[in-house]
């Protein structure tokens, strides 16, 4: 588990965000993406899998969760699944980022409030536009 | 008496079309590679004679990379991609958008190829099975010494196969396996 801090703009208020995967790549691509692009990002948090994510959760004020599907110890529907249950992350923005984007699994996140399902493989430029669009609420894509 | 169900056993036939156009749009879409389709005898000649980039530099033989990635669902198996290290740092650099001399460390290194195994995987059976869900267990990755080389031939088995292929001037064989119980 880390943060790191991204350089604030003007306008909206920064998000800070969660990434969750297993794939230390996958984190580093996000986060370079997000110090990139004129988005106002705030901390950067990162976990492996669902339980780390959690912890990071109940630690932090995060305002935004990226999370892949199939990861150790805890998948992503049952980290998405685990803090439905809480009303304090009520208004978390949930992002999805999995190769699988199989109507069946679409079907089974479809009640656990997630906001974008993103599909690997995705060019850099696709994970611009949906920082783009929950910091700022506009429909980039 | 054991509670699991035998799973269906597709062929590689089924599927060889589907992999390979997996294989082709991760490697364009996520890796910025440029792949080509190789047939046995030509990708014999690459792994065996590695190109030469640098007319001055003489080809250097490299240590490979071995990583599997093992699905079930709707049926089972697992794909496994085979390329050397110089393929997978571009895999690396590629993917993160680092330099030529930005330095790469190992554990960086396996889980690139294991970030693309799995994406392959995940892309395959997404566009094959639209309407099925399956789930991936975290990449597995070796290392295999220089003087191993990725030309043992599959098993004479119609649900085992595989895809040859370039990707950018380098050999990646991606090998497929149905069984009939999740591992």
């Amino acid at each position: 588990m880390s943060d790191s801090q991204t350089t604030a703009t003007s306008g909206p208020r920064p998000l800070n965000i969660l990434i969750v995967d297993d794939s230390a790549m996958m984190r580093m691509m996000i986060k370079r993406v997000a110090s990139l692009c004129e988005v106002p990002i705030g901390n950067i948090y990162e976990a492996s899998n669902g339980v780390e994510a959690i912890k990071v959760l109940e630690a932090n004020d995060i305002d935004a969760l990226f999370t892949d599907i199939n990861m150790p110890v805890m998948t992503g529907t049952q980290l998405l699944r685990e803090i439905g249950k809480y009303p304090r992350y009520h208004n978390l923005t949930r992002v999805i980022i999995s190769t699988d984007g199989s109507s069946a699994r679409r079907e089974e996140v479809k009640d656990l409030n997630v906001r974008l399902y993103v599909e690997k493989p995705f060019r850099p430029e696709v994970m611009r536009d949906v920082l783009a669009e929950i910091t700022t609420g506009a429909h980039v894509r | 008496m054991s509670l699991l169900r035998s799973l269906p056993v597709p062929t590689f036939a089924e599927h060889e079309e589907a992999v390979r156009a997996a294989l082709v749009e991760v490697a364009e879409n996520s890796f910025f590679g440029f792949t080509v389709r190789l047939d046995e005898p030509s990708f014999v000649d690459l792994v065996r004679n590695p190109p030469v980039f640098d007319p001055e530099v003489p080809p250097v033989r490299e240590p490979w990379v071995v990583t599997e990635v093992h699905f079930h669902g709707a049926f089972a198996g697992l794909v496994q991609l085979t390329m050397n290290e110089a393929l997978a740092r571009q895999l690396l650099q590629a993917f993160l958008g680092l330099g030529p001399d930005d330095p790469i460390e190992e554990p960086h290194l396996f889980d690139s190829t294991g970030e693309f195994a799995n994406q392959v995987c995940g892309t395959w059976l997404t566009r094959a099975c639209e309407d099925r869900r399956f789930d991936l267990q975290p990449p597995a990755v070796v290392r295999k010494p220089i003087d191993w080389l990725p030309l043992d031939p599959p098993a004479a088995d119609e649900h085992v196969g595989q895809v040859l292929m370039s990707m950018n001037d380098l050999p990646l064989r991606l090998r497929v396996q149905f069984v009939s119980e999740p591992a």
